[in-house]
């Protein structure tokens, strides 16, 4: 039951590349109107910006069934994750004989490639020009199929078809987004596959057993960390006061987090008081918080190799008791703090998740972005694009509607994952903190009846964990359960509604696609020999000064025209 | 005439599948390089992409930080190919000498097994081992009361590392080829240079080395050819934000270009430029090979 997460490593450097791929996503630019715009032959309705008052369709049954079967043709990416039951196969599964009995869609799977190459079998194959039906495809494809006017539009499909659970997610859920981000001049031309904002952002994770050894208090401010880094770098040979990733940025052991003790929001697009979006990590709080970490460096807080060491590394040092402080997320119980309690647990080791904290008396806001992923999109001339609204219709209900069947179409108690399987697979943003607040009442009130079958899986894990102390089950009750980093951390983020969220979502802008990888390293290097206290603190404002001039300010000019077009 | 095509008709016949395969894998796609003359789009493909001369060749010049770049790629590159064939001519030399074909054997293999690691695990191994906390090289250096470096961290060491280390892993393998060119020299020519008079040392001078120069100068002929392959791998795993200034080649820049930014045009710019520059110095070697060494590859 562990679905979203059983990809631990995966996630590593999956969050990494998509914290750098993220920052550039975009939908629409402004040169190419014209010819996009003839094509879409179907009514662009002006009111599409508010999409639920739409009066240009008809709504129809959401699962209405094609008599006779069509076939829609699609292309798929795999990986060692997927297990079939006997005889079955991504062509043929519980999932598949859903589409076909209940819609009457025969889905075939033209090829399938292991998701490392997706991407690249994926840029050839629009290169060919011989496209699938339906298609997945990462935002720059999605700008590059709009700019040669490859693919459907689905308004049309969209506000017939749509049901209520796939409405509320493309319009209500992260503030309508979904389908804000999937629109262009007012057609909605594809589906936005989307991660959850809050499960973006930095969670502090703490060794308590070290913390109470030290006799410190739970933290409650950026200074209480430093006091408890300085303890745990006393206390503990060989140990330093806080893990920190070589790639600065992105994972497990970064510096947002810390950033956000400043009031810094490295690394994303965010508005300025005139309301322009401005890059974070060239605002002068990220001077604070380099002078800060120099410091930390300095006094031997930080590991003074850490200019080496990539997420691997940084697990190894928790797992060999070196390191009890981390900026990571809140899914980084799963790995590495699972192994690390494998294997230390017998010596006390615990953890505990604490939000991002303040150096001043201003709330500390966790930086996080929007995050999408990629789009369903339909080949332009398929005669039926409603079927992808269909497919995903389906896919809600009987994965995570109330008349869900978990048994049958999430995982089944062998753990052969059936969710991996849909043709188009989406999930409720929220459904992860959803599951730890019903999971931490059901824990509370000993009653799991009002859980569905995923949810019993973590009420299951927590019980284990806490009643019985079954170390294996760590993972998903501390993310789940009471005191796990749903309920501590990320209910906290969204309810005292403390986000900063990245506000740049578009596929990279011009200038991006050739100077970011530049500007990137730029960053890197100079934050870097900033920390090591090679450059002084001031080389933070010539980075500034040589960040604008190679491309930043073009960057920032683009993202606003883009911004403005939205 | 008749009876040589006749005669000749089962090598044709043999031949042709070959040079078929090599006109379609190696040939025919050479076209694409005209995408490094494109603002490349995948949707777009070959055809339809918009051509803009030398554009993606000024960008790159343009770079700031190319000039640096492309002195990395000469330095490491250059200082391995040099070290490399320092280091597998001498052991190969010394492993001649040596009596026993077993233990010879035994040297040979062991030396030239690191050739067959991945440089994703050898990575891993050299972070640990040669990190100045912990690792054991420091430990030995300490013995010595010597302060180890920062191997990996420090900009002056990094490319000194990387050559070492590839050294290392390669030179084994390396001495394979000269091996067997030490096997190839008549005995004969060491009989008369004993009846002569000549010493181990006088051997070696007067009829090993002169009996090796002509694959020595092959190797180097061909070697010429990677004086800007710094060794992607290699660099791509050992390489962090605080040694880029000395340890970022072409290679790794091109990565972060055409890979992570999907700017195919560009990376097709550098990899032709990459291709022109070798081919010069690899046509420059063989008529100097051919000139001084009297040595003809074709």
């Amino acid at each position: 039951m562990t679905n979203i997460f059983a990809k631990n490593r995966m996630i590593t450097f999956a969050s990494l590349a998509l914290s750098i791929s993220l920052v550039f996503v975009s939908a629409c630019s402004n040169g190419n109107n014209s010819t996009s715009g003839n094509g879409g032959a179907l009514k662009a309705s002006s009111s599409a910006d508010s999409p639920s008052s739409s009066p240009a369709s008809v709504e129809a049954n959401p699962f209405e069934k094609y008599e006779p079967a069509i076939e829609i043709t699609t292309v798929r990416s795999t990986s060692a994750r997927f297990k079939f039951l006997d005889g079955e196969s991504l062509d043929n599964n519980a999932w598949t004989r859903a589409y076909e009995n209940e819609l009457g869609i025969k889905v075939k799977n033209v090829w399938t490639t292991d998701e490392a190459q997706y991407q690249n079998k994926m840029n050839v194959t629009i290169a060919s020009g011989d496209l699938p039906d339906l298609m997945f495809v990462s935002p720059a494809q999605f700008q590059q199929l709009l700019e040669s006017d490859q693919i459907e539009d689905l308004t049309t499909a969209y506000d017939q078809y749509a049901s209520p659970f796939l409405r509320k997610i493309m319009e209500q859920d992260a503030n309508g987004l979904m389908k804000k981000a999937a629109t262009v001049d007012g057609k909605m031309m594809g589906i936005t596959g989307f991660g959850s904002i809050e499960q973006g952002t930095p969670v502090i994770w703490l060794r308590t057993d070290w913390l109470e050894q030290a006799d410190l208090p739970e933290p409650t401010s950026f200074d209480d960390i430093l006091n408890i880094a300085e303890a745990f770098k006393k206390n503990h040979s060989g140990a330093y006061g806080i893990g920190l990733n070589k790639d600065l940025f992105g994972g497990l052991a970064t510096i947002e987090g810390i950033a956000n003790a400043y009031h810094a929001y490295p690394k994303i697009w965010l508005k300025d008081d005139s309301g322009k979006l401005v890059y974070g990590s060239v605002q002068p709080e990220m001077k604070q918080t380099l002078a800060t970490l120099q410091d930390m460096y300095k006094r031997g807080l930080i590991d003074k190799e850490f200019g080496v060491k990539d997420g691997n590394k940084i697990a190894e040092d928790i797992m060999n008791n070196k390191i009890g402080l981390i900026y990571a997320n809140f899914w980084h119980p799963l790995w590495p703090l699972q192994e690390a309690m494998n294997m230390n647990s017998a010596d006390g080791m615990t953890w505990k998740p604490y939000p991002v904290l303040s150096a001043d008396d201003q709330v500390a806001s966790p930086s996080t972005t929007i995050p999408v992923t990629g789009y369903y999109v339909i080949k332009k001339g398929y005669k039926h694009p409603e079927a992808a609204i269909k497919l995903a219709n389906l896919q809600l209900k009987n994965a995570w509607s109330d008349e869900a069947q978990a048994e049958l179409y999430n995982t089944d108690k062998d753990q052969t994952p059936f969710y991996l399987y849909p043709t188009i697979s989406m999930e409720p943003p929220s459904k992860n903190l959803e599951a730890g607040i019903a999971v931490t009442e059901a824990y509370q009130a000993k009653d799991f009846s009002k859980l569905n079958e995923e949810q019993k899986g973590y009420y299951d894990n927590v019980l284990a964990y806490l009643d019985n102390n079954d170390i294996k089950s760590f993972g998903n009750a501390l993310i789940f359960g009471p005191g796990g980093s749903e309920m501590e951390v990320l209910k906290k983020y969204v309810e005292e509604n403390r986000m900063k969220i990245g506000e740049f979502y578009g596929a990279p802008v011009p200038t991006q696609q050739m100077k970011q990888a530049t500007l990137d390293k730029l960053e890197l290097e100079t934050f870097t020999k900033i920390i090591v206290g090679e450059s002084p603190i001031d080389e933070f404002d010539s980075f500034v000064e040589k960040w604008h001039k190679l491309g930043g300010d073009e960057i920032t000019n683009e993202i606003n025209e883009w911004n403005a077009a939205q | 005439m008749k009876g040589l095509f006749r005669r000749e008709l089962p090598f044709h016949i043999m031949v042709w599948p070959g040079l078929l395969a090599v006109l379609i894998f190696s040939y025919v796609p050479m076209a694409g390089v005209v995408i490094a003359f494109q603002k490349f789009i995948p949707a777009k493909g070959v055809f339809d992409s918009q051509w803009i001369g030398f554009d993606n060749f000024r960008f790159l010049f343009q770079q700031p930080d190319f000039t640096q770049i492309l002195r990395n790629t000469l330095v490491i590159a250059i200082a391995k190919i040099v070290a490399g064939l320092i280091a597998s001519i001498g052991f190969a030399l010394l492993l001649n000498e040596l009596g026993k074909a077993f233990f010879k054997r035994t040297i040979q293999t062991l030396v030239y097994l690191p050739h067959f690691l991945s440089w994703i695990i050898l990575g891993g191994v050299l972070i640990d081992i040669l990190s100045p906390s912990e690792g054991i090289v420091s430990w030995a250096l300490g013995f010595l009361g010597i302060n180890s470096p920062f191997f990996l961290g420090s900009s002056s060491w990094f490319p000194f590392t990387l050559v070492l280390s590839d050294v290392w892993k390669e030179f084994g393998f390396g001495a394979i080829v000269y091996l067997a060119a030490l096997t190839s020299i008549d005995p004969t020519h060491y009989e008369a240079a004993v009846i002569d008079g000549a010493n181990r040392w006088r051997q070696t001078w007067h009829v090993t080395l002169p009996g090796i120069a002509p694959i020595v100068v092959l190797m180097v002929t061909l070697s010429l050819g990677n004086v800007l392959n710094a060794g992607f791998d290699q660099v791509f795993i050992l390489l962090s934000p605080s040694v880029m200034d000395t340890g970022d080649i072409i290679d790794t820049w091109v990565y972060r270009m055409g890979l992570v930014n999907a700017q195919y045009g560009l990376a097709t710019a550098v990899g032709l430029f990459k291709s022109v520059i070798s081919s010069i110095l690899i046509i420059t070697s063989f008529v100097m090979a051919s000139k001084f060494a009297n040595y003809r590859v074709f």
